[in-house]
């Protein structure tokens, strides 16, 4: 059976494919509020990739902040239980999913078979936030993809406060005017970013191993400095980190789900 | 006598400058990429305003979060006790002085002779402050000055119950996406914020009267959902609620002329 899931994240909408054994087609593109077109061409896109016909798609469910929007989903999940089922489908050894996306950073345990134990996530503040990041990196006018190596060429990160997500940038200004390397700053904000995942998982009393998803695990200095900062292992997952959910979601859509019918949708 | 107060904050820079009546003039610009370019530019216009130069400024008071950077001032002041002068000046009546700026936001408690008796600030989050509602307007598409003219269209504001401000623009993000009324979600803003420094206000004893100064005053819709949150009405004031930080410090100026004339 072929099945989508789709990920309505804060700042990208994610799209895949599955026919239950792997990721047959994705696509992903930036949140705007014309989201269903968005949603739309992506649906299209990963179809074509997954040689799927129009009418080809058996059932879509939707997850993320903005699952409940779409309406062609048979319902919306929570992002928790989506990443957990998928990162639990590619390495059963894995007991906590740390999904660190746009604004949020979630936490969930899952136990032996798979069945998500605990959530946590940062719901009073964005600080160390993906967002958090962002403002720091747009401040200096980093792209993203270049955040790592930027930071990697830093000898003495810069102790970043990791206050609000809203006064980095002010922050960062007056650090960059008084003569501090961008590299140093940028740096310092990873490892407050990180540093702040490192103590929801210890919140969380999460166990090993990890298994790190969401946009910000595209930075390979975060993988590095996770296990470093908690102490503990991580596991390696065979697809893009920020496909994980939308992915999670498809999965979820192959097992039985009882279709509301039409008068009771509402 | 001549003199003059520049009130550097995080977004804009004021200037003011008086003599022993009263106000001269006053000035606010954007500030430009550091404090001293931005005190220099602001003090030249308000110069150029009251028709003076610098050679007749006797004294100068600087204050805001770049005080200490600005050459052409003698002394410094923090801004919590400029804005407790300054509206103390304007309005003698004045007792709570709620000032919410670019990037804080402070209740300041002053005595029947415009000493600082209490404050209490809150310049951690950005919740509550000028940046706050910035942010939230943008996410709306709206120019942060018809916010407010927008906002009090509205009488049923939206619920936002989140509260940091990156969060809070989640929840206008959705309420966008959900095609609701743009009038409401920008009542919705104004409301979130003034919850935000109702909050703040109420963990301290205040008094009447009140007045609010700072940069977010001048938005309708603030004050408004302000005043319904605290159950209060705000005395208003005769000059421009921005530069009462700016009036305040130069009313210190004054003061040490005044002080050094009488030796």
């Amino acid at each position: 059976m072929i099945t989508a899931g789709v990920d309505v994240g804060t700042r990208f909408i994610k799209v895949c494919i599955t026919d239950g054994e792997k990721l047959t087609g994705a696509a992903c593109a930036e949140m705007s509020p014309r989201f269903d077109a968005i949603i739309r061409s992506l649906l299209k896109e990963a179809r074509l990739q997954a040689n799927v016909g129009r009418w080809g798609i058996h059932k879509i469910i939707a997850t993320g902040f903005g699952g409940h929007l779409m309406k062609k989903a048979v319902y919306a999940l929570p992002e928790t239980t989506c990443s957990a089922k998928a990162a639990f489908f590619f390495d059963r050894r894995i007991r906590t999913v740390v999904d660190m996306g746009g604004l949020f950073i979630n936490v969930s345990t899952v136990d032996e078979n798979g069945f998500l134990e605990t959530t946590h996530i940062n719901e009073r503040c964005a600080a160390g936030s993906g967002k958090f990041l962002e403002t720091v990196a747009e401040a200096i006018g980093v792209p993203f993809d270049r955040i790592c190596s930027l930071a990697l060429s830093s000898n003495d990160p810069f102790p970043f406060p990791s206050s609000c997500a809203v006064f980095a940038e002010s922050e960062v200004i007056s650090q960059i005017n008084a003569g501090r390397k961008p590299g140093d700053v940028l740096a310092g904000v990873v490892r407050a970013v990180v540093s702040k995942a490192a103590s929801l998982i210890d919140g969380a009393g999460a166990e090993d191993r990890i298994a790190l998803v969401g946009g910000l695990s595209k930075i390979p200095l975060v993988k590095d400095l996770l296990p470093e900062l908690t102490g503990r292992q991580m596991g390696t997952l065979p697809i893009d980190g920020q496909l994980v959910a939308a992915f999670g979601a498809a999965l979820i859509a192959q097992g039985k789900t009882v279709r509301k019918r039409k008068d009771e949708r509402r | 006598m001549i003199a003059a107060g520049c009130d550097v904050g995080s977004l804009t820079a004021k200037a003011c400058i008086m003599n022993s009546k009263g106000m001269l003039a006053s000035e606010i610009i954007r500030v430009k990429s550091t404090t001293t370019n931005s005190a220099a530019e602001v003090m030249e216009r308000t110069l150029a305003k009251a028709k003076l130069r610098y050679s007749d400024l006797d004294h100068c008071c600087s204050t805001g979060y770049g005080r200490y950077e600005i050459p052409f001032a003698q002394t410094n002041m923090s801004e919590i006790s400029c804005h407790g002068l300054g509206a103390f000046m304007m309005e003698k009546s004045i007792r709570t002085i709620i000032d919410i700026g670019g990037q804080d936001c402070k209740v300041i408690l002053i005595d029947n002779a415009g000493n600082i008796r209490d404050f209490i600030m809150n310049d951690k989050c950005a919740a509550g402050t000028g940046k706050s509602l910035e942010i939230l307007a943008g996410a709306i598409g709206v120019d942060l000055e018809k916010l407010g003219a927008l906002a009090v269209k509205s009488k049923k504001p939206l619920n936002i119950t989140n509260k940091c401000s990156i969060f809070m623009e989640l929840e206008v993000l959705n309420h966008l996406y959900t095609r609701k009324k743009l009038k409401h979600i920008a009542c919705g803003i104004v409301d979130a914020v003034a919850k935000r420094v109702a909050s703040l206000a109420k963990s301290i004893d205040i008094e009447n009267n009140i007045c609010i100064t700072g940069g977010v005053s001048k938005n309708p819709g603030v004050v408004r959902q302000l005043a319904y949150h605290m159950k209060t009405s705000f005395k208003p004031l005769p000059v421009d609620p921005q530069v009462i930080g700016a009036l305040g410090a130069a009313c210190y100026a004054m003061q040490a002329l005044k002080t050094e004339a009488g030796k």
